[in-house]
């Protein structure tokens, strides 16, 4: 059974002023494996960004369902979804969403906090994961006096320490130099390697050529799919770079 | 064109800043008033001419000095919080292409034309208000509303030019922060996040000390006058502490609660309150410093003025046991002619004297030296506590208590104010008269009102009271009272009031005191009227002042919410969860300064009390009363002025979107 389930899904909104309907999603269908390294890659505009709103349940589809690990998210009711998120979903953002007042450390414990988790288990939780993504010295600084790569790390650690079931990432690479970016890449390649599953929504060939499937959506719909298969980074590169260049040239629509 | 072009910018900056300046517009013009109106009121009391006019114009007059330089402060203070939030706007006028000069024409027209506006407004609201205000104040003394009152064109004048030169100094203020000011850096002020605030231990620290040391202060004060010197002190630490806790202390205590792992991850509010309590703290300490003294202030002078208003007749009473006191030095035969005199005076203005009360008496003041040894040397006035002595003979004594007490030789009875004297078993005055003390008696009724100073009232034999007197280092004569009530029309009992004295040195008396309470009632009337008078112009510009900081307060902590809210929310925390512990920390940041200012009251107020004795108020339970009126008053006040700027700050926060 695939981890993750988008079963036709469909968003239409309706503009505040002039009860103008629009159709962002019209019917996206796809699966993500346990352990899969997904990229979904669109022009703005595409719906990626409503696609990944619901896939976080921050909003809920028009119509179709989406299932993880065989639970309907559709279903999870008002009240328990800020649960449900803490401990099924991990978030990975551009602006890195760190909050000021706390260290890096207790900017990663803080979902841990939020579930009354006992704080040696914290701690036991902690200290591996910073040590894998090389953050231990910096633990004790705010996000002011670190880097953006070391940000981003940080909120990496965050989304990684409640063990969920599946990372969704938003555009992670969009403020970040082009070797942070380089860094943060490998980094969840070698996260999903470990058998994580990860959803990041990018428009950058670059980073979405780390991916094991690149997930390609335009007006509302997957309109194409690749997968890496055994091809270096390089060639899988080249790879998107010319489908994207179709997409953009608007053949095959 | 150009300079039009300045004006358009800076009415422009005033609309669309309204959230920020109309309340700013609206506390300067009550300010303005306020005080235009407090100056025409002391001035119409200084030109007219009613009994007692004098000290209430004095009263009113150091009032409105008071009231000028506070007004000044706040409105100085209230413009220097809104520049602070105005750095980005400016900032990025600078990035615009502005320089600073031009920025500083924009500013120079907000700030005249936001001084111009609350002036005519104030100016005018005060005008209209002032006759009424007047009459309040005319009610308060108890005076029939006969005074005729105009607009004084002084009043105008010093109005105008006080609140002309505060707005010139804000304007110099405003041009010198422009100066300083680096636009990159006020750019990205918001963006930069602020340092963590370090614990400042030792100001922590030093803040407990003061902070109990005026505490202490305040709570071991023994006697009225003692209140009065210490009072200024325990005041002076009070404000210390509070600031240094509030600064220092709150920064350290939430660090140390930080420190606490098992507190501090245990529960996601601790956790997130902490932290963000830090960040908070560090930028509102001084703010709410100044509403916690500030609302200390108003529960202070509210409270006092209240009850000593309220208590008008009681203090009277307390001042006199009898409606007469006639004083005059003994002699031969004093007793038959006093009677004599006031017999024939009273019937001259058809009164009736009643409940006499007579007796001698030698007062003095004098310094306790030793243990258990006093001296009425005036050389020695300034070697310890000062003591009112007074020494009774025990005939009299004896008759005015209705007692039936013996005493054997160079024994005493004693009584006295604050100081137990019961481990004595003598006492030596002026190292010449030795006596054992007897029994505690309670002081008798003349007494009763004499408790400003530390007293102690000696009952010698009948025998023992002269030789008392030749003993003694002090040159003071033995009086001789003739206390009584009185009977009859109103107006006679003053005229008898106001012409014994007249009276009693025709007929050749000496030393001859009078003290009336028909003519001591006007003067409480108005000493206590005008103060409440003033207290209530006090209150009414403090509460100005607080509830302008609560609200900007209010704004700066929304934009500073905002960003935090949305992230909570996207890292798993349900729109109800953040919403609960971040209106949580706002209310802890708002109410903190109001426990604080009533944990203040709380502790002032035994020697709150003490000072209010000095007034002849006695009634601890009616000031207790007033105490807590005014304090549940000023928090419905406080949480209605919470309630309607928190619908600014939610605004801001915008809960309604993600």
């Amino acid at each position: 059974m695939p981890m993750l389930t988008a079963n036709k899904l469909k968003k239409v909104y309706t503009t505040r002023f002039g009860g103008h309907m629009v159709q962002a999603l019209t019917d996206v269908t796809f699966t993500v494996e346990e352990g899969e390294f997904v990229a979904i890659m669109g022009e703005s505009g595409s719906g990626k960004t409503t696609l990944l709103n619901i896939l976080a349940t921050l909003d809920r589809p028009t119509e179709g369902q989406v299932l993880l690990d065989g639970m309907d998210l559709t279903a999870v009711g008002e009240g328990e979804l800020a649960v449900f998120r803490r401990e099924n979903l991990g978030f990975v953002f551009q602006d890195f969403n760190l909050l000021d007042t706390f260290s890096l450390e207790d900017n990663i414990l803080l979902p841990l906090v939020l579930s009354h988790c006992p704080y040696e288990e914290m701690y036991a939780r902690l200290s591996p994961l910073a040590r894998d993504l090389s953050l231990t010295p910096l633990l004790k600084k705010f996000p002011y006096e670190v880097s953006g790569g070391q940000k981003q790390r940080a909120a990496v650690a965050r989304a990684l320490i409640t063990g969920p079931k599946l990372i969704l990432a938003d555009e992670p690479t969009g403020a970040l130099d082009s070797r942070a970016t380089a860094q943060l890449l490998m980094l969840f390649e070698e996260i999903g390697a470990r058998g994580q599953t990860i959803l990041m929504v990018t428009h950058s060939a670059r980073a979405a050529s780390h991916a094991g499937r690149v997930l390609f959506i335009r007006d509302g719909c997957v309109f194409h799919q690749l997968y890496r298969g055994r091809m270096s980074g390089e060639d899988f590169y080249q790879k998107i770079a010319d489908t994207l260049a179709v997409l953009c040239s608007g053949e095959g629509a | 064109m150009r300079k039009l072009f300045y004006l358009r910018l800076a009415l422009t900056n005033l609309r669309k800043g309204r959230n920020t300046y109309f309340p700013y517009l609206l506390s300067c013009s009550t300010i303005i008033g306020l005080f235009y109106m407090l100056h025409a009121v002391t001035m119409t009391t200084l030109t007219a001419d009613f009994a007692g006019s004098g000290p209430v114009a004095y009263i009113l007059l150091m009032g409105t000095v008071i009231a000028g330089m506070f007004s000044a402060v706040i409105i100085f203070y209230t413009n220097s919080f809104l520049m602070k939030q105005r750095g980005k706007e400016l900032g990025l006028y600078s990035i615009l292409g502005m320089e600073k000069r031009h920025i500083a024409r924009v500013l120079l027209c907000e700030t005249a034309l936001t001084g111009a506006l609350s002036l005519l407004a104030g100016m005018l609201g005060g005008m209209l208000l002032g006759r009424l205000v007047f009459l309040v104040m005319l009610d308060l003394l108890r005076l029939p509303a006969m005074l005729e009152f105009s607009v004084p064109l002084s009043s105008v004048g010093t109005t105008v030019l006080l609140f002309t030169v505060n707005f010139l100094a804000v304007m110099l203020h405003n041009l010198w922060r422009l100066r300083r000011m680096n636009p990159i850096a006020l750019l990205r002020e918001g963006a930069a996040g602020e340092r963590e605030p370090r614990a400042r231990w030792i100001l922590a620290a030093l803040g407990v000390v003061t902070l109990g040391a005026g505490y202490i202060l305040a709570l071991t004060v023994r006697t009225p006058s003692e209140a009065i010197g210490v009072f200024f002190f325990a005041v002076v630490l009070v404000i210390a502490g509070t600031y240094l806790l509030f600064t220092a202390g709150s920064i350290a205590l939430l660090k140390l609660l930080r420190r606490n792992r098992r507190f501090y991850y245990g529960r996601p509010e601790n956790f997130i309150s902490v932290s963000g309590m830090i960040y908070r703290m560090k930028q509102n300490a001084v703010g709410l410093g100044n509403i916690c003294i500030l609302s200390t202030c108003v529960l202070v002078t509210l409270a006092s003025t209240v009850s000593l208003y309220v208590g008008e007749e009681e203090q009277l009473r307390t001042s006199f046991y009898r409606d007469i006191e006639f004083h005059c030095d003994a002699g031969e035969d004093i007793d038959s002619r006093v009677a004599a005199l006031v017999d024939e005076h009273a019937e001259m203005h058809h009164v009736a004297p009643k409940e006499v009360s007579q007796y001698c008496s030698l007062e003095f003041p004098a310094i306790r030296m030793r243990e258990t040894a006093f001296s009425s040397r005036k050389e020695d006035y300034e070697s310890g506590a000062v003591y009112q002595v007074v020494v009774l003979p025990l005939s009299d004594y004896n008759r005015e208590a209705e007692e039936e007490r013996s005493l054997s030789e160079g024994e005493a009875l004693w009584a006295s104010s604050y100081t137990d004297f019961s481990s004595w078993e003598t006492l030596t005055m002026d190292e010449e008269i030795v006596i054992r003390l007897s029994d505690r008696v309670d002081p008798p009724a003349f007494l009763a009102g004499a408790d400003v100073v530390d007293s102690i009232c000696l009952v010698v034999p009948d025998r023992e009271f002269i030789p008392f007197r030749e003993g003694l280092a002090s040159e003071r004569d033995i009086s001789y009272s003739f206390d009584f009530h009185l009977e009859g029309d109103e107006e006679d009992k003053a005229v008898f009031g106001d012409t014994l004295g007249a009276a009693g040195k025709e007929a050749g008396i000496e030393g001859v005191w009078v003290r009336s309470i028909f003519s001591s009632r006007q003067d409480f009337y108005m000493l206590y009227g005008s103060l409440l008078f003033l207290g209530i112009f006090f209150v009414i510009l403090f509460a100005v002042a607080t509830v302008l900081i609560i609200y900007y307060k209010q704004i700066s902590e929304g934009y500073g919410d905002r960003g935090r809210f949305v992230i909570m929310q996207k890292v798993g925390m349900s729109r109800k969860e953040v919403r609960s512990v971040i209106g949580g920390q706002v209310l802890t940041v708002f109410f903190l300064p109001l426990s604080a200012a009533v944990l203040h009251v709380a502790v002032a107020f035994p020697v709150l009390c003490k000072v209010l004795r000095v007034f002849s108020m006695r009634n601890t339970s009616l000031f207790l009363l007033c105490t807590l009126a005014v304090i549940l008053a000023f928090t419905v006040l406080y949480l209605f002025v919470y309630r309607a700027t928190a619908k600014t700050y939610y605004s801001i926060v915008q809960f309604e979107r993600t």
